[in-house]
């Protein structure tokens, strides 16, 4: 038994950075790891892979060194650090409990020892535990539960039990080389995403890999025959005897969270991506007991260190300023004077508006670190109708007005502080419905949309009410303008949220017109379906409305809308809406002649069914979700690359297209290039936030990618390659004259550099390029061109191709 | 949105979309039109001493404006490659290069009189001739054949056709080795045997080596043999022509599902319907190659003829000049 101030569990970056601080102050401590070896989820990164130092603004302040580097590196200095800062760590003590008592808290470890300290310090990170087989032999030798390297087995038998994304990638990884079967406790792999299912089920149906459905072990037995293990296998058609080599399992993880609230700690809320509740200074709701890390929310490894740093200085009651201070007391310049410091405008801020009624004030402090402050004057515009902008504003103080005629500054409706504008743009990805200028002098948070969307998956409230004003705003600007206040919440409260996944049908021919739809995000399909076949004869995109026509006519639907990509409505019963028709005769008008070039339109696309079918491809292809892309004519294409040789040479010697790859439907080929998507998919898990989109609706990726490869798996389109670009330009005459050197758009080193970083690229419109897209420059026959999606669907509607 | 720039091509792109001979609704077109026009007006109209020929006044201004726009011309393989610095759009200079070389021989051949014999400058314009038709059969091939690549790849990209072919030998190997050694062993030589691509002959004319014919009819013979030996069912032999024909092959196929060994039949009936399936697609895929290879081939001559045209050229100018 040992008792001690701190004992920090996890020996992660937080948990290194918080020991080397402690024993730098002599502070007593201990630090407590599970692993025999420190920092375990590094440890486990590939051999060799580069880990960034990422967010380079944010200053380092640690007892510990860190800059980015390679995994190895990493290691082998802080293991020194370690070493020489004499930091007092246990390896192999893994804590199976934390109790919180009058004297501090007792840490009962795995090897039956107990530890005692003052306070305790969570850096666990949230990789969690690997779940074993829960049979007996889980823990046999040649039973894991990680596969590092798959070449480093050959023709073995090796069982894979699991059926998630792990289990299917090793199953298939090692299949190749070895006799793979899989036990799946199910009857299929519902668990998986999309291309991992169907790999494993076609190396299933190629015989390549043998699944044992609705199967799970019994046990696991050393034996002394062929193969070393036998394994037990429970099933419906019996109990089945699989001798083996070797059996990996990937069950998945106990979440920390288990953990955590076994000692105590609350969380924000229920939701699965919620994370404790702490206070600016780190600490949980149990006195004493400090979380950091990545399980406080903060992925990066810097951040990880600060945060470690600065726990204990407050836990030893040292004045520390958070690291991120300086940045702050920056951003909040205009906010500080004589009387109000830091601390105090993150306050004031936080009780200005709704949305931020229920946050923390860590979280509104990190919310701030990745928000811009603005002080518009009365009659500064801050944004323009039809820009792409992909943040929204809280407005702390001061009032704005939205632009709802586009010739002049008469109808202008006001928005007041403490509530936000610019949501539409962060739920649709559509462009600004419509200009906002400052009518009073204001100050405003611009809070980009990735803070945002973590906040809102973190904070129901934040959700909720952003949800609302959107209703009410998009009610208001799509569909009835002059409508009052109480009209307008009879019409916002019925509303009902829906969800469609790609392909979905909304609604048929013949159902009953029971409500009409306002689209949040993605885009629908209006067609019919005559005779088995699809054919599209409108497009109608987020920020704009369906249904209508039948719910004033008063019969059934007479169309099927399908929604083209994953999209979210806003759905409006039937009689609200005939409500607010009779209350606003105008709005009836502006109906009917939508009515009548709907029926047109019907009428154009009707005329060469080929054409509906067209669009139908064009959506299928994501087209939908375009705000720009990249069309091949095939029937001029003559293959000679040029597209891709130019967009190379014009990017660092590394191609973003792949005009090959991609599918054709009627001679129109959209080969893989990025379709600057509403939605960009890959933003969604970059963790330094390098994607951004650009006012002209670009989405690009900036320097401070780390090249961990999200985007590229989250691309649904294939359009992101990771490649080392480089700066060099080969020399054109050298090369056409004397063959010297590469060819224009190669790449010049002979042999890739294994230490350079591999960055996410993707097509990035040629920003910046005066004369637009090289691709389309370079292309000899006119073949390549690059549409938006109306564009293009109103050549098709027009007729010419 | 397609960004907005000064020059008017991208916004041709979208509205228009027109091809490379269309562009500008054949603007370059007219402009050579316009020069052969002047051209032969003028040819047709002055009437000198000693007749027409590359020393009058008109046969040097035909002349020196050939000698420009072959310069020019040559130039595009410049351009054409100049991706950061290049200005217009590539469209826009092969409209110009193909209508302006046409133009070139015809003001090449007005600057020559007609004069022609066995000497360097005859060999310049028949060198220009040869650059000017192989060209034009650029064009023609251009016109045509991108249209059939579409048509013959069905929505399957080569790379797809050939991860295809090699999944169905993987497939088909693993199958075989189930029924017997010697199926294993015949199917693996048909995988071996085929023939992807060739020689530029072969690529051109169209006609590979088809050798992974071969596999089949072996295969179909020894399992008739062995039929008739199990079953004793006194069939006929079917003829080796017949087994030449793949309708056969199912045909035998099917007298399999009667034969004793039902599995096996199966089993075998899968093999011979997926090698069949890949001989489809190795022909696709050669026929790809095919129409590539002759989508090509004109640019082998067409840019080292041109610079033995700009030698010789040079030469005749050289010549003309020391001879004067």
């Amino acid at each position: 038994m040992s008792r001690c101030k701190i004992a920090i569990i996890g020996s992660g970056p937080a948990g290194i950075s918080a020991a080397c601080r402690a024993a730098e102050m002599g502070d007593s401590h201990v630090l407590l790891e599970a692993q025999p070896h420190l920092c375990n989820t590094i440890y486990r990164y590939q051999k060799r892979k580069h880990v960034m130092a990422e967010p380079s603004a944010l200053p380092l302040r640690a007892a510990c060194r860190f800059e980015a580097g390679c995994r190895e590196d990493l290691l082998a200095r802080w293991d020194e650090d370690v070493h020489q800062r004499g930091v007092n760590r246990r390896l192999n003590a893994a804590v199976v409990a934390v109790k919180a008592g009058e004297s501090g808290f007792l840490l009962s470890l795995s090897d039956g020892h107990t530890v005692e300290a003052d306070n305790v310090v969570m850096a666990i990170g949230v990789q969690g535990n690997l779940r074993r087989l829960g049979c007996a032999g889980e823990d046999l030798d040649l039973v894991q539960y990680q596969l590092d390297d798959p070449d480093e087995y050959v023709d073995e038998v090796i069982v894979v039990v699991g059926a998630g994304d792990a289990a299917i990638e090793n199953a298939v990884a090692l299949a190749g080389r070895n006799e793979v079967h899989i036990v799946n406790r199910k009857g299929e792999f519902s668990r998986s995403k999309d291309g991992n299912n169907a790999a494993i089920l076609k190396a299933i149906e190629e015989g390549r890999i043998r699944c044992h459905y609705h199967a799970s072990p019994e046990q696991v037995l050393a034996s002394a025959g062929p193969k070393p293990l036998q394994l037990t296998l429970n099933s419906k058609d019996g109990t089945l005897l699989l001798p083996c080599d070797r059996i990996i399992g990937r069950l998945g993880a106990t979440p920390p969270r288990e953990f955590l609230e076994g000692c105590g700690v609350r969380f924000t809320s229920s939701h699965a991506a919620a994370l404790p509740a702490l206070s600016s200074q780190y600490e949980s709701s149990v006195p004493g007991l400090y979380v950091i890390g990545a399980l406080a929310g903060n992925p990066l490894i810097k951040q990880a260190i600060n945060q470690g740093y600065e726990v204990v200085e407050r836990i030893a009651r040292r004045p520390v300023v958070p690291a991120d201070e300086p940045l702050l007391r920056e951003k909040l310049a205009p906010l500080l004077d004589g009387r109000t410091d830091v601390a105090s405008a993150i306050e004031k801020v936080g009780k200005s508006a709704a949305v931020f009624a229920k946050l923390t004030a860590l979280q509104l402090r990190e919310f701030l670190l990745e928000s811009t402050l603005h002080t518009p004057k009365a009659g500064d515009v801050i944004y323009l109708a039809g820009t792409f902008g992909t943040s929204m504003f809280v407005i702390v103080s001061g009032e704005v007005g939205i632009q709802l005629d586009e010739t002049g500054m008469s109808a202008m409706r006001t928005i007041r502080a403490g509530r936000i504008f610019g949501e539409m743009a962060l739920i649709s990805g559509r462009p600004r419905s419509a200009a906002v200028m400052a009518t009073e002098d204001c100050v405003l948070v611009e809070v980009p949309r990735r803070a945002m969307l973590k906040l809102m998956a973190a904070e129901e409230s934040v959700k909720s009410v952003i949800d609302q004003t959107f209703a009410e705003r998009a009610i208001q600007t799509f569909i009835a303008p002059e409508a009052d206040e109480a009209m307008l919440a009879t019409v916002v409260s019925a509303a009902r949220q829906c969800v469609f996944k790609a392909n979905e049908v909304i609604f048929d021919v013949g159902q009953e017109a029971s409500d009409i739809h306002l689209i949040r995000s993605g885009s629908v399909m209006v067609g019919t379906a005559e005779g088995g076949e699809q054919a599209v004869l409108a497009y109608v995109a987020a920020g704009q409305y369906f249904g209508e026509e039948d719910v004033i006519a008063g019969t059934l639907r007479t169309q099927r809308v399908q929604a083209a990509v994953k999209t979210e409505t806003l759905s409006i019963p039937a009689d609200r809406f005939r409500l607010l028709l009779e209350a606003h005769p105008e709005i009836h008008e502006a109906v009917r002649l939508r009515f009548r070039d709907r029926i047109r339109q019907r009428q154009e696309m009707a005329k060469s069914p080929g054409r509906g079918a067209l669009m139908h491809f064009l959506l299928g292809e994501g087209l939908g979700e375009a705000t720009d892309a990249l069309l091949i004519d095939e029937s001029l294409c003559v293959r000679c690359d040029q597209c891709e040789t130019a967009c190379a040479a014009t990017h660092g010697n590394v191609s973003r297209l792949d005009r090959e790859a991609g599918a054709t439907f009627e001679g129109l080929h959209v080969p893989t290039s990025c379709r600057h998507c509403e939605h960009p998919h890959c933003m969604k898990e970059c963790p330094p936030d390098a994607i951004h989109r650009a006012p002209n609706g670009e989405v690009y990726i900036d320097d401070t990618c780390i090249g961990c490869g999200n985007c590229e798996r989250n691309c649904p389109y294939g359009v992101i390659q990771m490649g080392v670009g480089e700066d060099t330009t080969p020399s054109l005459w050298q090369w056409l004259v004397l063959g010297r050197g590469s060819a224009p758009g190669k790449p010049v080193a002979k042999k890739a550099n294994k230490d350079q970083v591999k960055k996410a690229v993707k097509c990035d419109m040629c920003r910046g390029r005066d004369q637009g897209p090289a691709c389309v420059q370079a292309c000899p026959t006119g073949a390549a061109i690059r549409v938006g999606p109306e564009e293009y669907f109103a050549l098709i509607s027009r007729g010419d191709r | 949105m397609a960004t907005d720039n000064a020059s008017s091509s991208t916004a041709d792109e979208v509205a228009g979309h027109s091809s490379h001979l269309i562009y500008r609704n054949y603007f370059y077109a007219k402009v050579a039109g316009a020069l052969v026009a002047l051209a032969l007006l003028i040819y047709l109209l002055y009437d000198p001493l000693h007749g027409h020929s590359g020393s009058t006044w008109l046969g040097y201004t035909l002349g020196t404006i050939s000698f420009g726009l072959m310069v020019w011309l040559a130039w595009f393989g410049v351009r054409k490659r100049q991706f950061q610095t290049g200005r217009g759009s590539v469209r826009a200079w092969v409209s110009a290069h193909v209508y302006l070389g046409m133009a070139l021989l015809v003001t090449a051949t007005l600057h020559s009189g007609f004069h022609f014999s066995f000497n360097l400058h005859t060999v310049a314009y028949v060198l220009l001739c040869a650059v000017v038709v192989s060209g034009l059969y650029g064009i023609l091939v251009y016109s045509i054949l991108p249209r059939r690549i579409t048509e013959n790849r069905r929505d399957l990209p080569p790379r797809a056709m050939l991860a295809e072919i090699y999944r169905l030998d993987d497939t088909a190997l693993r199958l075989a080795d189930k029924v017997s050694p010697e199926i294993h062993a015949i199917v693996s030589r048909s995988v071996a045997n085929v023939r992807i691509g060739g020689s530029a002959w072969q690529q051109i004319t169209g006609r590979y080596e088809g050798r992974n014919d071969r596999g089949l009819r072996v295969l179909a013979e020894k399992r008739s043999d062995q039929l008739r030996r199990e079953a004793g069912k006194g069939k006929a032999l079917l003829s080796t022509q017949a087994l030449d024909r793949l309708e056969t092959v199912v045909v035998m196929a099917d007298q399999l599902f009667e034969s004793k060994q039902r599995n096996q039949a199966d089993e075998i009936k899968r093999i011979l319907d997926m090698l069949s399936q890949r001989k489809a697609l190795v022909e696709r895929l050669n026929h790809d190659v095919t129409l590539r290879a002759r989508l090509n081939v004109w640019l082998y001559l067409h840019v080292p003829l041109t610079v033995g045209l700009l030698v010789a050229v040079l030469a005749h100018v050289i010549a003309v000049f020391y001879y004067f």
